[in-house]
């Protein structure tokens, strides 16, 4: 409230939040196209890491948007817009890789399993401070749930909390899942740059 | 506060940078056709519906003012002649 009106007094870029009041009133697609400038390239982003095809990141940003555009009077801001938007992003995509791949579901629920054998973990730093073009072959390689799952960690900073109940899963399970994920990562890593392994 | 690296945002930027311009006109061209659809139906359904009511034999809302004009439709009490009332 107070940020929507301070925009508007300070003559500064109208918010989401405004901006969605006003297409909402005027049905003006105006506004629309300001909310699209401020979040496609994320959403492209997102699309393009899930879904590692050019061709189909631009159909899904173009569908989640039409998604967004026709489902907007839905939005009841418990969350910001750019959750809510990115919800649906991955939303959308995890159902096409589904469907493209029949993968019935993306992370295994085999948590109880593995917790009574520990693995120890890796340090965070080993794939934040992985050189671009290396983590980006990395992610490539890695199956689909491992990969959105490190993506919405380290790329969207979602905490386990959030990431646990995007997925409907526990937090431990959740934990287990990125331990998995890294050790994974890194193996792949190390497969592809074992004559290079250190970075220049 | 020292800014941490992290390759995954330095990934995302990258990605960004490649959105496709025309993917804004597609976007926008399809939104503008269902504003322009939105406002036909606004439009014209309203009294498409009515038409369709008076086709299957229904008639206005009661409450209308013109309710009294139906043929075979007994005529509101203020209408009624005043019997009590002599004349001039």
């Amino acid at each position: 409230m107070t940020e929507a009106a301070t925009s508007q007094n300070a003559g500064a870029k109208p918010t989401d939040s405004e901006l969605i009041a006003h297409f909402l009133s005027d049905q003006n697609p105006d506004h629309f196209t300001q909310l699209y400038r401020r979040y496609a390239g994320k959403v492209f982003a997102k699309c393009i890491s899930m879904l590692s095809d050019d061709a189909l990141a631009r159909d899904a940003v173009q569908d989640i948007f039409i998604k967004v555009y026709l489902n907007l009077a839905r939005f009841n801001e418990k969350s910001s817009f750019s959750t809510w938007l990115y919800s649906i992003t991955y939303n959308f995509c995890i159902d096409l890789i589904r469907r493209k791949k029949k993968i019935p579901v993306l992370l295994a629920d085999d948590v109880s399993r593995i917790s009574d054998d520990p693995i120890p973990d890796i340090p965070d730093s080993v794939l934040l401070e992985m050189k671009q073009e290396r983590l980006e072959r990395v992610l490539a390689d890695l199956p689909e749930g491992d990969r959105i799952i490190l993506l919405m960690k380290y790329m969207d900073d979602m905490s386990i909390k959030e990431i646990a109940e995007f997925f409907k899963k526990t937090e431990s399970a959740i934990k287990m899942q990125i331990m998995r994920a890294k050790h994974k990562a890194q193996a792949i890593y190390d497969s592809i740059y074992a004559h290079d392994p250190i970075e220049a | 506060m020292q800014e941490k690296n992290n390759s995954f945002k330095d990934l995302e930027a990258k990605w960004e940078a490649g959105l496709p311009p025309e993917l804004e006109r597609r976007v926008s061209s399809q939104t503008t056709n269902f504003a322009v659809f939105g406002r036909v139906v606004e439009l014209f359904m309203p009294n498409a519906l009515q038409a369709a009511a008076h086709m299957i034999g229904g008639g206005s809302d009661s409450s209308g003012p013109q309710s009294n004009d139906q043929p075979g439709r007994r005529p509101e009490p203020e209408a009624w002649p005043d019997w009590r009332t002599p004349p001039k």
